[in-house]
């Protein structure tokens, strides 16, 4: 349109190049777009990623399988437990290991106290992008409240390497289930007071009715994933497709967009909370205390981390902790799979291949915010500049997690 | 599945290496040559809509880099693993960022990393190194601490700003 209004006035006008970021605060992270702008229209825009890249994947080709858990902490780290589950699913994937109902039940309640602590963080802030500041402060209390839950759960507010192979690091206290049971039954009441506060407010519906727009068959052919590509009308969630966790046996439902823009991504993450918490109350009420976390099968006993709370207090399971903590499990050499699970932010796959050895001979990490991000030209192309910082928040990248 | 791979196997003869069954996931293991016209093939008669993941492995020991291909039907939810050996002196295998738009950067990563060429790629650059950088990181030979200092910055006595 603009094009057309340069060459029918004649005006001489020329294309501007304009770096955004990577030292920008609206670009959640380390992200560099460089703009092609015919004045305040988007002509093209290029991401630029990498400014993160710490080479996780070639560190965990040099550790063993245990070691590699702390590491994924570092790539989405809004939703750390999520990324390590996914990990030791992987890993158990690979070498046929079997994990126990309890130890299922409790992973769950993890990634989606991940999925909602990453979707309470993301409204925060693209509210605040988009300039409600309010909204920031409700969420930010309430993602709180979940931080103070995964420190009780995993002894840590933020990297909590939550994940063992076969297992998780430690028991619940006793009193845990019950206080996120009852955080999980009030945590709707932040998500109403921000769904009236943005849903039909003119301002929200300006600023992302329309806009980084982008239809179903882009969206596919871009290999956009989770709430990005369901806004955009495609019925699609890992949880449904291939269940693992046991995530067929909960009733919750897979909310999808019908436009493609900022709006119904927002629509979308909002509703997803509300599954999330009702996810969370189904599981804890599968939750048994009194069964162990790790299996017992005799013939694999010593391959599994034996109870915590032994470990300090003999010396049998402290030398068998040793051992499974420092050696680990082995792979077979060229044996490859692929796992992935629904990360809060889309499709978190884990490619591995058996070494025959303890540490993975190749350790691909298939991150949601890395594919998401290249559907950004295609949704900002013809936008306002203003657009392009609306845009980039919907998506929701952790450059974490793009750059590994 | 294995409908699928009888499908693959018929329609490229001599094209099929290897298939491979492990824990319900089907690899192929396909001629290099060949593999950009099997994944057209999946794509396009088969309904493979969505292409998930483009990765590698390095196998020093065998003198080859594995290309890895995991394509998936979103209707009928199956997955097929397509694998390339390459040589490892010149891995150069055709591009299908004209057929998903996804495998541009995938292929780009694979590019930085592991030094993989595909050939006909629209904009095939580093994307995660940054681009004066030498050499391939996930390759095997490349050490853990990495082969130098870091070029960028300079040592500070040949400093662009040494007033001294």
């Amino acid at each position: 349109m603009t094009t057309a209004n340069r060459e029918r006035l004649d005006l001489n006008t020329e294309l501007v190049t304009l770096n955004m970021g990577p030292q920008h605060p609206a670009t959640h992270g380390v992200l560099r777009v460089i703009l092609t702008l015919d004045g305040e229209v988007v002509v093209n825009a290029r991401p630029d990623v990498g400014y993160l890249h710490r080479g996780i994947e070639k560190i965990a080709e040099n550790k063993t399988l245990h070691q590699v858990i702390p590491y994924t902490d570092r790539m989405d780290y809004l939703s750390p437990a999520s990324n390590n589950i996914g990990l030791c699913l992987a890993i158990e994937k690979l070498i046929g290991f079997t994990i126990t109902e309890k130890c299922r039940v409790m992973r769950v309640v993890a990634c989606e106290m991940a999925r909602m602590a990453s979707h309470f963080l993301w409204l925060a802030t693209t509210a605040l992008d988009i300039g409600a500041g309010t909204v920031y402060f409700y969420c930010m209390t309430e993602r709180e409240k979940i931080l103070d839950l995964f420190e009780r759960m995993t002894g840590a507010r933020f990297t909590v390497s939550y994940g063992r192979i076969g297992g998780l690091s430690r028991e619940w206290e006793p009193s845990l289930p019950e206080d996120i049971a009852a955080w999980a039954r009030q945590a709707h009441k932040t998500l109403d007071e921000c769904d009236r506060l943005l849903t039909r407010n003119r301002i929200w519906i300006e600023r992302n009715q329309d806009v980084g727009t982008i239809s179903a068959e882009d969206a596919i052919d871009l290999g956009l994933s989770g709430p990005n590509l369901r806004a955009a009308g495609v019925d699609w969630d890992i949880r449904k497709a291939y269940p693992y966790l046991g995530y067929e046996r909960y009733d919750f439902e897979v909310p999808v967009g019908e436009h493609g823009d900022c709006y119904d991504r927002y629509l979308v993450r909002l509703e997803e909370v509300r599954q999330s918490a009702a996810i969370i109350l189904q599981a804890l009420k599968e939750y048994d205390p009194a069964v162990p976390l790790f299996p017992e099968d005799p013939e694999f006993q010593k391959a599994y981390l034996p109870p915590k709370s032994r470990v300090l207090t003999r010396m049998e399971e402290l030398i068998h902790q040793f051992i499974v903590a420092t050696e680990g499990p082995r792979t077979e050499r060229g044996k490859e799979i692929y796992f992935s699970i629904e990360a809060p932010k889309g499709e978190l796959g884990f490619y591995l291949v058996g070494s025959g050895t303890n540490v993975a001979h190749r350790c691909h990490f298939r991150s949601p915010s890395f594919v998401n991000l290249q559907g950004l030209p295609v949704m900002v192309k013809g936008q306002m500049v203003a657009d392009v910082i609306a845009t980039i928040a919907s998506l929701d990248p952790v450059l974490g997690e793009v750059d590994r | 599945m294995s409908e699928i791979t009888k499908a693959i196997g018929e329609r490229f003869p001599g094209a099929v290496q290897e298939i491979v069954e492990f824990r319900g996931e089907t690899t192929v293991v396909a001629d290099p040559g060949k593999a950009k016209a099997i994944l057209r093939f999946l794509k396009e008669e088969r309904g493979f809509n969505y292409l998930v993941d483009v990765s590698s492995a390095h196998w020093p020991d065998e003198g080859r880099i594995d290309v890895v291909w995991l394509v998936r039907n979103l209707k009928t939810r199956e997955q097929l693993r397509i694998r390339s050996p390459l040589p490892e002196e010149a891995p150069e295998v055709e591009t299908v960022a004209d057929l998903w738009r996804t495998a541009n950067w995938l292929e780009r990563e694979v590019y930085d990393l592991m030094g993989v060429v595909f050939t006909g790629h629209p904009d095939l650059r580093r994307i995660l190194m940054p681009e004066d950088f030498e050499g391939h990181p996930l390759r095997k030979e490349y050490p853990m601490e990495g082969d130098d200092e870091w070029r960028n910055y300079l040592p500070v006595e040949e400093g662009p700003h040494d007033d001294r």
